[in-house]
């Protein structure tokens, strides 16, 4: 395509055929070809010349040019990338400006027409490019003799190594927490049968002190800009939630911490804490957290208490640790535990693998636990504030508020108007589901925290409040005023509502109901009233409900028990008269429902059936459809909202009235009892930032971060425990608690089923336990730039996951070449004692396969993996060393021993340890009880073969390291089809790439082994030091990539 | 066991017609064994699956006629499927028994075959053995 | 909802059990299964011959049959029709030189170019009704009952046809799992029972059969599920032998997948045809509770 807009170079260009044994041109060809370029108006001159790259042709050419006043010339040539700079330096030297020639290869001139073609596009291309649009690379530029190593494994420490010995800054940046690459992983290596960590631990270690080398693991490189010489490169410096300046490697932390995570070192074979030191040797020696974000049922928590953690707490036993946890943010954990509506578990994530977690009976075990055994009075929290708080209302609302302020050192003063503390939480849930003593010995440990809590004390009069000293006040009061159905005969004696039933009943007051009763509602008020009817003595007890089962507020394992208890459901009615006679109430006149089109609540709206009417006759009737806020009992200044309640700030939580905070359902209108506390919680914070004049504003709501992604991999089925019930026979006549609560073994049992989604729970049980106070969970990744002349690229490899094959069954039995070296290796999870990982036992049968998913161009990669003919036979030989007793099999296409020693190895394995080398690919490997069979060949003896083993070996192909390949992407570096970087030259210039500048060593180009890529590593860093060296840069062509 | 081979034994008409009639590149098959490996008739077969491609490969006409291998074969498509090289052995082996089925020759005969057992057996059993085994 | 139906030959005289009890559980489900008119024998295998063209000719016929009568899918019983019809489609849609000739060839028949979709009855559970509409409809939950199922070759080998992953599949065991079975997964369930070998080889058979149904049995199954006609013959027919031949080996009970969803879904046990069957396929069930 030409440009309109650049100036064409009329008939200036020469074109040069070179004609050497390689040309695939005859005379004919030429002579044609010649024709057809000297019809272009730019070419001035088209010949051939013999051997162009050899003198004295190039002295030829440059006397062609010259002669010919020529700006720009197109050569042929056997390879355009060896000969590139041969060509640059020829018309650089007869005068030309630089890059403006192309060349065109001779495997592009094997078909005439297309020859042609080619020759007339190079032509083209120069005639459109105008010398003044394309700058000189400016060769007096400063270079910064600094060089860049992504990547820390065998390759990258050794570049990194023989940079920085050679006097220049290297920056070594590693994504892991540590140096050292997949080498570190290994048992021992091949064909030395050297210890990998006794020989990589110097230079590990000379890496980490080396005075010219800036170490940056847990990093990774974002950017690079610029180009050879002057590269800006922006890394990130992940946030490892450690302060590594102060941590020592004690591991005291992770001694604490109650989470496992995959580990990526053991791969799998045994786990890792969420705090970690990924290996013994680790260079730094420090610890890292692993932390993805905030797991589901935190976020889901109003109140942001921390499931997550305490579930982890509980699943190790630690179930007073589990409770302070609980702690920190609320004090309810016995009656949260039992009266929650639990919107942790409608967003736990366990429930997409079968069942979700029993959060919230977790939560009341721990309680009941420590009550059981004996609450330690708690500690007065010192006053450190002066000025005074009053809190109205002893509800959840009012406490947590309380709670949160005495915490911080204020002088609180709860008012209740009641004779009893609690609120609805004593007055409105009956006994069997909140035991009173539970909720006393909640109220007693905010109390011996130094909150003053006066009963039989209502306040009326707000400004009374301030002019007695207080300085700002929370009003927690609630909803207590039951709705009315405003039906005729409402007011009949026998007719109660809800809340005072319940208030009664709560109260201690002997009530007496007759035989028939009728509740209507479909509310928690209702289905409490209904079964605390039972329990009074009501045979017949009815709940009167205008929408369907489904659509009942209450909750519906509430529902359930009502119904077990005995208590009837009829829905879709609604009431219409109360009957009366003698003074007394004698039967409801209902009408049949039926539902019609969804209401602003998204439920559907009962639509009055005509003529249906019936009546149920009745001794008492309870009204439970609702409550509202006690107007009357508010300040008349204070704002209010059209449904009665109090208007406050959804963020702040003010009021009108100035230091005057509201929540709770005295705000939101009847709600849950989380809900409340989240309120006290939000007010207590304002009162705070109020008090001490910081914005209210600033930073809320909180942005949390959830969790992404949760892997569900290999998670084995379990559904949750059940609650254990009281009998029904003895909960007739009996307030006794209905869910009895979980023993020790089931909670812990339960507890293990949390996936931990987040990896680290933030439990802050390493915080307490670090004594060098390391460990920070509020760090952020930080960023650097840098400036770099070179960079070596040593992202290293991955090996093919197992279940890319899917004929291998997935089995704890069949592994990995990685993971057997786990197994192996004497820092191991047994300490080189070769142990299935299914049942521990010592496995004397053990085949190993090669090939897998590589030679293998239907089902996976073509290429060979170059590695694991000799790591099998490695592997065979020291599981025998092992176990002596053993017998080792490996089923092989070739054998491919190629290296120094490797062929006498590979004879070792076969002649000393007995290795039975059978030729033959595998087709399938499963499971037959407690032995594994393998379906293989021998072809040399044209046999199937059938094997029964106790542990399988698969050799994964080795495929470049996916975050590497997604880097190179990103970097604009060019990767061949299966990811491995493209050198600049296949044969002579293996170290390089299409970009100046950036070099390459190790397995990101290709499989190979340790030597090779310590060469490389060796290689490309004289690359770099060359690049030092030089007085001026060389021009370098920079390819388009 | 001496046998001669030559690029014209090698190109023989055998050869030739096999992989014309299957389609396949008889030299994509680099003996890795994984079809003998999962065979699910080979424990009756006089030679392995793998022997078989390899004796075409070599032109052994008949040392392939005198084994039982692919008129066991099941096509059940195993090898098929977990061939890495991708041949489709099952082509292979039903061209290896057409070139002997459309010499006229077949494999089974109905008249050797029980009154009772006929009628026993689904249809599709008596066609597909017939399809298989006769011209 | 109308689904074209080709029975193929099988189905409508020994395999009348799978039949009749495939069209009664589709009628609960709400699918008419309406057979196509003037269909003939596809011929049971694909021909796998390169110059091969006249075999083509019977399953590709079926298709136009479909195509004719207005429709433009067609469902399968029979393993074997599924994979011959199947394939013989995709060469009609993929090879255009092919194509043409058996276009021209069959100058008496409309043109086809592979505008019919084949599809078995196993995928219109899965995919028009789904697992849990199957549940919801369930009146008879197979509670207790350890089937295995068993795929055989031609549903799922070459991948072109398979209709769930190769070596992995679970779309029966989904379909069991629906209907309230417990799936026992053994490592048997793809391999090949020895297919038409039961002609010429019939010892053969009863040496996979061994193999098959006793990894069955040692996971625990009491029962196979199966799709195949052939499969369930060579799974049953030689059990008489091999239960003399291995003193602990008393028998599997083989089905058909239709056969346990008509019981599931509370159709009366005459529409499934136990009497076609092997052994003591009723036993079973009656000793579950499952049928009276």
């Amino acid at each position: 395509m030409l440009s309109e807009l650049s100036k064409r170079i009329m008939g200036r260009i020469g074109v040069f055929l070179c004609d050497c044994p390689f040309s695939p041109l005859n005379k004919t060809d030429v002579e044609e070809l010649l024709v057809a370029v000297r019809r272009s108006p730019e070419v001035a001159y088209a010949g051939l010349h013999p051997d162009i790259c050899l003198s004295p042709a190039p002295e030829k050419v440059a006397g062609v040019i010259a002669e010919n006043g020529l700006e720009a010339a197109v050569f042929t040539s056997c390879s355009s990338s060896l000969h590139k700079d041969a060509f640059a330096s020829l018309t650089s030297a007869a005068g030309l400006a630089p890059n403006q020639f192309e060349v065109v290869d001779f495997s592009e001139l094997i078909d005439g027409k297309e020859a042609a073609e080619s020759l007339i596009e190079a032509v083209e291309h120069l005639a459109a490019e105008s010398t003044a649009a394309r700058p000189a690379f400016e060769a007096s530029l400063p270079i910064t003799r600094r060089a860049l190593i992504i990547g820390g494994g065998v390759a990258g420490i050794q570049a990194a190594l023989d940079i920085a010995d050679a006097g220049y800054e290297v920056y070594l940046v590693e994504r892991n927490s540590s140096i050292g690459g997949h080498m570190l992983q290994y048992a021992e290596v091949f064909p030395t049968l050297d210890c990998p960590q006794c020989i990589m631990t110097p230079k590990m270690v000379e890496v980490g002190q080396h005075p010219n080398i800036k170490l940056r693991t847990y990093s990774e490189v974002e950017q690079v800009s610029g180009q050879v010489g002057n590269f800006t490169v922006r890394i990130r410096r992940k946030a490892a939630y450690v302060d590594w300046t102060k941590c020592t490697g004690c591991g005291e932390c992770a001694g604490v911490c109650p989470v496992e995570v995959y580990s990526e070192y053991e791969r799998g074979i045994t786990a890792q804490k969420a705090i970690y030191k990924p290996f013994g040797q680790a260079v730094p020696a420090v610890f890292t957290v692993e932390k993805s974000g905030i797991s589901p049922c935190r976020i889901a928590c109003p109140a942001g208490v921390n499931a997550q953690g305490y579930i982890a707490l509980i699943s190790k036993g630690k179930f007073q640790e589990a409770l302070e946890l609980v702690r920190q943010t609320m004090p309810f954990a016995g009656v949260i535990g039992r009266v929650c509506t639990h919107r942790c578990e409608t967003d736990c994530e366990r429930k997409n693998v079968d069942e979700p977690m029993s959060i919230r009976n977790l939560k009341r075990f721990i309680a009941d636990y420590e009550l059981k055994a004996g609450r330690e009075k708690a500690v007065p929290v010192e006053k450190t504030k002066e000025e005074k708080i009053a809190v109205l209302g002893s509800g959840p609302a009012g406490l947590a508020c309380a709670y949160d302020l005495v915490r911080k050192g204020y002088p609180v003063t709860v008012f209740e108007a009641m004779p009893m503390t609690g609120g609805l939480l004593r007055y409105g849930i009956p006994e069997y589901r909140l035991p009173k003593d539970v909720l006393d010995n909640e109220i007693d440990y905010i109390r011996e925290l130094g909150v003053e809590i006066k009963t039989n004390s209502p306040v009326r009069d707000l400004k009374q409040l301030f002019t007695s000293g207080y300085q700002a006040v929370f009003l927690g009061t609630g909803a207590w005023v039951s709705q009315k159905v405003g039906i005729s005969g409402e007011n009949t004696p026998g007719v109660m509502h809800a809340i005072d039933f319940l208030k009664r009943v709560n109260s201690g007051e002997k009530i007496s109901l007759g035989q028939r009763v009728v509740v209507i509602g479909g509310g928690n008020a209702a289905v409490d009233a209904a079964r605390t009817a039972r329990r009074l003595g009501a045979g017949e007890v009815t709940i009167v409900y205008r929408r369907s089962r489904d659509e009942m507020p209450a909750e519906s394992s509430e529902v359930d028990e009502a119904e077990n208890e005995g208590v009837k459901l009829h829905i879709l009615a609604a009431p219409m008269k109360v009957l009366g006679q003698g003074g007394k109430v004698t039967g409801v006149e209902c009408l049949r429902m039926e539902l019609g089109e969804p209401d602003e609540s998204g439920r559907r709206r009962p639509v009055p059936v005509k003529g249906s009417e019936f009546t149920l006759d009745v001794d008492n009737l309870i009204v439970a459809i609702g409550q509202s806020v006690d107007k009357a009992g508010l300040p008349g200044e204070l704002a209010c909202s059209e449904r009665g309640t109090i208007s406050a700030d959804p963020v702040t939580l003010e009021t009108n009235m100035p230091g005057v905070f509201a929540g709770g359902d005295a705000v939101s209108g009847p709600a849950d009892v989380i809900g409340a506390i989240a309120a006290g919680k939000e007010a207590a914070e304002s009162i705070d930032r109020y008090l001490t004049g910081m914005d209210l504003r600033q930073g809320r709501p909180q942005k949390r971060q959830k969790v992404e992604e949760v892997s569900r991999e290999g998670v084995p089925l379990k559904p949750r425990v059940a609650m254990p019930m009281l009998d029904l026979k003895q909960r007739e006549g009996s307030f006794a608690e209905v869910e009895l609560g979980l023993d020790e073994e089931t909670a812990m049992a339960e507890a293990g089923r949390c996936l931990n989604c987040a990896g680290c729970c933030e439990c802050r049980s390493c915080e307490a336990a670090c004594e060098r106070r390391a460990i920070d969970h509020e760090m952020i990744d930080t960023y650097e730039e840098l400036e770099v002349g070179a960079i070596v690229v040593a992202t290293g490899f991955e090996l093919t996951p197992k279940k890319a094959i899917s004929e291998f069954a997935e089995d704890p039995d069949i592994l990995d070449g990685i993971q057997f070296e786990r197994v192996l290796a004497p820092g191991g999870a047994n300490a080189g004692v070769v142990l299935r990982p299914s049942d521990g036992r010592s496995p004397k049968e053990v085949v190993f396969i090669s090939c897998v998913g590589s030679r293998d161009p239907e089902h996976g990669v073509p290429y060979c993996s170059r590695v694991c003919c000799m790591y099998l036979a490695k592997q065979a030989m020291l599981y025998k060393h092992a176990v002596p007793d053993g017998q080792a099999y490996i089923f092989y296409m070739d054998t491919r021993s190629t290296g120094k020693g490797y062929e006498e190895f590979i004879q070792r394995a076969v002649e000393e340890d007995g290795v039975l080398y059978l030729r033959g690919r595998v087709s399938k490997v499963f499971r037959d009880a407690d032995k594994l069979k393998v379906w293989g060949a021998d072809t040399l003896t044209g046999k199937k073969i059938e094997l029964s083993c106790d542990l399988v070996v698969l050799a994964m192909a080795m495929v470049p390291n996916p975050a590497g390949v997604e880097l190179m992407q990103r970097l604009g570096i060019k990767t061949d089809i299966h990811g491995f970087i493209t050198e600049f030259h296949y044969k002579l210039r293996p170290l390089e790439v299409s970009i100046p500048g950036i070099y390459i060593a190790g397995t990101a180009q290709g499989p190979r082994d340790i030597p090779d890529s310590v060469a490389q590593g060796s290689g490309a860093a004289s690359k770099v030091l060359a690049l030092f060296s030089a007085r001026e840069p060389t021009p370098e062509k920079v390819e388009a990539s | 066991m001496r046998i001669q081979i030559s690029s014209r034994s090698l190109q023989s008409d055998f050869v030739k017609k096999v992989a014309e009639i299957s389609g396949q590149d008889l030299l994509a098959c680099n003996q890795c064994g994984k079809c003998s490996a999962g065979c699910p008739m080979c424990f009756a077969m006089d030679l392995l699956p793998n022997q078989i491609i390899r004796l075409a490969q070599l032109g052994l006409e008949d040392d392939i006629a005198a084994a039982n291998t692919v008129w066991l074969c099941a096509s059940c498509f195993t090898c098929t499927a977990r061939c890495p090289r991708g041949v489709d052995l099952g082509r292979v082996m039903e061209a290896i028994r057409l070139v002997t089925l459309r010499k006229n020759v077949d494999y089974v005969d109905a008249s050797s075959i029980p009154v009772e057992t006929t009628g026993e057996l689904p249809q599709i059993a008596l066609v597909s053995g017939f399809r298989k085994h006769t011209a | 909802m109308d689904l074209s139906y080709y029975p193929g030959c099988t189905l409508k005289t020994k395999a009348k059990d799978l039949e009749d009890s495939a069209i009664a559980c589709m009628d609960v489900l709400g699918i008419r299964l309406v057979e196509i008119e003037r269909w003939n024998c596809c011929g049971t295998v694909y021909s796998l011959a390169e110059d091969d063209l006249a075999h083509h000719l019977a399953p590709v016929r079926n298709l136009i049959r479909v195509k004719e009568q207005g429709g433009d899918r067609v469902g399968t019983l029979c393993s074997f029709c599924y994979h011959t019809l199947k394939r013989a489609n995709m060469l009609m849609r993929d090879d255009s030189e092919k194509r043409k000739t058996l276009n021209d060839f069959m100058e008496e028949e409309i043109d086809y170019d592979g505008e019919v979709e084949v599809v078995h009855l196993l995928e219109v559970l899965r995919d028009e009704i789904g697992w849990e509409n199957i549940a919801a409809k369930v009146k008879v939950p197979l509670q207790g009952l350890k089937v295995a199922p068993y795929y055989g070759c031609t549903l799922l080998r070459p991948q072109e046809v398979a209709i769930d992953q190769v070596e992995r599949p679970t779309i029966m065991h989904r379909l069991m799992e629906s209907l309230g079975a417990e799936a026992v997964d053994f490592p048997y369930a793809t391999e090949c029972c020895g297919s038409f070998q039961i002609v010429r080889n019939p010892d053969s058979i009863a040496q996979r059969a061994w193999e098959i149904l006793s990894s069955a049995l040692r996971r625990g199954a009491e029962a196979m599920v199966v799709t195949c006609p052939l499969c369930h013959f060579n799974l049953s027919q030689r059990q008489t032998e091999l239960t003399q031949k291995y003193s602990d080996f008393n028998g599997l009970p083989v089905f058909y997948f239709t056969q346990l969803l008509a019981i599931a879904l509370g159709i009366d046990e005459k529409a499934c045809h136990f009497e076609l069957n092997y052994g003591q396929p009723l036993a079973l069930l009656r000793s579950k509770k499952l049928v009276a």
